[in-house]
């Protein structure tokens, strides 16, 4: 058994590598290429974005169609979650405190193209026979560039993306932090029977009222979270100095306890900030489509927000935590990552092995909902391929044998490189579609801009504005 | 197909070919500033990419009037 991992474990590392360098030269070229042509959008007007983000409170009530507020707080749901608490662990083991550094410029570049395929998504939503607006990468590449076959193709790497590879690492990091909190023989087998058990009641009935309350709890969930960690950090306050120090200082080396070079700190900020804050990779766009709101431009503002309240805020807070435990030297002699590092770091403080568990909590809930929203986006993909029952109770089953293996493999490195190999062919295509759609976006761009030049507070969007409106069904 | 299109084409599947190069390198060099070459010919390519994309919309539909 643990050969057959080895051997699949190196088979993935080599994709995992060959596709991680393509969708770097596309996730970052491409987000450097729509950070210059917006101008900065994403710094210059990141209070006007905050403002639309929470201002939306009031919109869409009593409709089926989402208000701009609560797309942005399902979002930050999906956005928050295992990636923001072992994530940022794991990449500051393999990439050494300056990923911390790498993760920050990469969401500030990252939230750009996030803006781009959320204006997008709202573009090209669709509104179904439930009433609600649905919409995302599969949606813009079959009405943009008006290929179905495109359409299915990325619906498919999207369920693989997040039905199997973030679902695993959802499970894979719950199932190590219950085992840190409670240790028993053959835990991890008890935890992975359990979390898919959860995971089939969840898929097979009743998860859109968790659906929902989910939405509700992870902000506050998230909110918690910074209290907590802030609590944590505050036993170690005089290190933390020395850790904004450390992300700096090795932001372009590796310390020498892990070896390797400045590739490795880059990708490893790369790929666990695009874990983290989804920018690029598609998901967003799901969620952006749902809300209902007068122009797609509003939206991609949102989120793009969004993007920088995750890993500038959230993600900061995690690795000041691990980082004002003291040297890096010492952080690496506890021999773990991902989540068991975090509650290693937590409970040497007075808060003593009552971390563990509050840990573990937060892991779960935090697993689970992401988990939810996962499944609910590879169900909506999988019924753009083929609206049958066989192919939403297939897509239930992959979720379910993916949570079930990834707890028992119970290995972070492993079910990253899975997960990595997906996420990287993902961005890599919706990067392109994205590209080849940027007209449409910079065209509302300009309308929102020009309507506001005008002194319209708030901006309305027709699709006559668009030089080229087709495959645009809405937005009438 | 317009000769546009192709060459976005053809530029965009350059620009994979230099990621692979870049893993390539990466995997079977020590010398991981070499890495670096492709990365940096990749991100060139890449706006010239785009620069064909936003070439091919202003040839078909004129360009974009307000300018941010």
């Amino acid at each position: 058994m643990v050969d057959l991992i080895s051997a699949i474990d190196g088979m993935v590392c080599v994709w995992n590598a060959y596709f991680w360098r393509i969708a770097f030269v596309f996730l970052i070229g491409l987000g450097i290429v729509f950070t210059i042509k917006l101008k900065g959008i994403q710094i210059m007007h990141l209070g006007h974005n905050a403002k639309l983000a929470l201002s939306g409170v009031g919109e869409g009530k009593g409709k089926k169609k989402l208000s701009s507020f609560e797309a942005f707080c399902i979002s930050m749901g999906a956005r928050i979650g295992v990636g923001n608490i072992a994530g940022v662990a794991t990449a500051i083991v393999t990439g050494g405190p300056g990923a911390v550094f790498w993760m920050w410029i990469f969401a500030i570049i990252g939230s750009a193209s996030s803006f781009m395929e959320s204006v997008l998504a709202q573009i090209y939503k669709e509104q179904k026979t439930d009433g609600g607006y649905h919409g995302g990468p599969a949606y813009y590449a079959t009405k943009g560039l008006g290929s179905r076959k495109l359409g299915i193709f990325v619906a498919m790497l999207l369920v693989l993306t997040f039905g199997v590879g973030f679902v695993m690492v959802q499970s894979c990091n719950a199932s190590n932090a219950l085992c840190g909190a409670f240790d028993f023989e053959n835990n991890n087998i008890v935890f992975a029977v359990a979390i898919a058990a959860i995971a089939s009641l969840l898929v097979f009935g009743g998860f859109k009222l968790i659906g929902k309350f989910s939405s509700t709890i992870v902000p506050i969930m998230a909110l918690l979270w910074i209290v907590f960690a802030v609590i944590a950090m505050a036993f170690n306050a005089g290190n933390i100095g020395n850790a904004i120090g450390m992300i700096f200082a090795h932001a372009f080396d590796l310390p020498s306890i892990i070896g390797g070079g400045i590739g490795t700190i880059i990708i490893t900020g790369l790929k666990r900030g695009v874990f983290s804050n989804e920018a690029g990779l598609g998901s967003i766009a799901n969620v952006a489509a749902t809300s209902d709101i007068k122009h797609p431009v509003k939206q991609g503002k949102i989120q793009s927000f969004g993007v920088l309240v995750d890993t500038l805020l959230v993600c900061t807070v995690t690795a000041l935590v691990i980082l004002s435990y003291g040297s890096f030297d010492a952080i690496m002699a506890f021999g773990d990552k991902g989540s068991v590092l975090v509650q290693d770091v937590i409970s040497s403080t007075p808060l003593g092995e009552a971390a563990n568990y509050i840990i573990a909590v937060f892991m779960f809930v935090f697993a689970f909902t992401s988990m939810i929203g996962y499944y609910t986006m590879s169900e909506s993909n999988a019924r753009f391929i083929k609206d049958s029952k066989v192919t939403v109770n297939l897509v239930r089953i992959i979720v379910i044998i993916a949570a079930l293996v990834a707890a028992i493999i119970a290995d972070v490195t492993i079910v990253d490189d899975i997960s990595d190999t997906f996420m990287a062919a993902m961005a890599s295509v919706n990067m392109v579609i994205v590209a080849l759609l940027s007209r449409q976006v910079f065209e509302a761009y300009a309308d929102y801009r020009n309507q506001r030049k005008q002194g319209v507070e708030e901006p309305e969007f027709h699709k006559k504005t668009l030089s080229d409106s087709t495959g645009v069904t809405e937005w009438e | 197909m317009e000769a546009i299109s192709k060459a976005i084409g053809v530029v965009g599947v350059v620009a994979v070919l230099l990621g692979i190069a870049m893993a390539y390198i990466e995997r079977h060099n020590s010398d991981l500033n070499l890495a670096f070459v492709p990365l940096i010919i990749g991100f060139a390519v890449i706006f010239v990419f785009f620069y064909l994309i936003e070439k091919r919309g202003n040839d078909r539909y004129g360009k974009i009037k307000e300018r941010f």
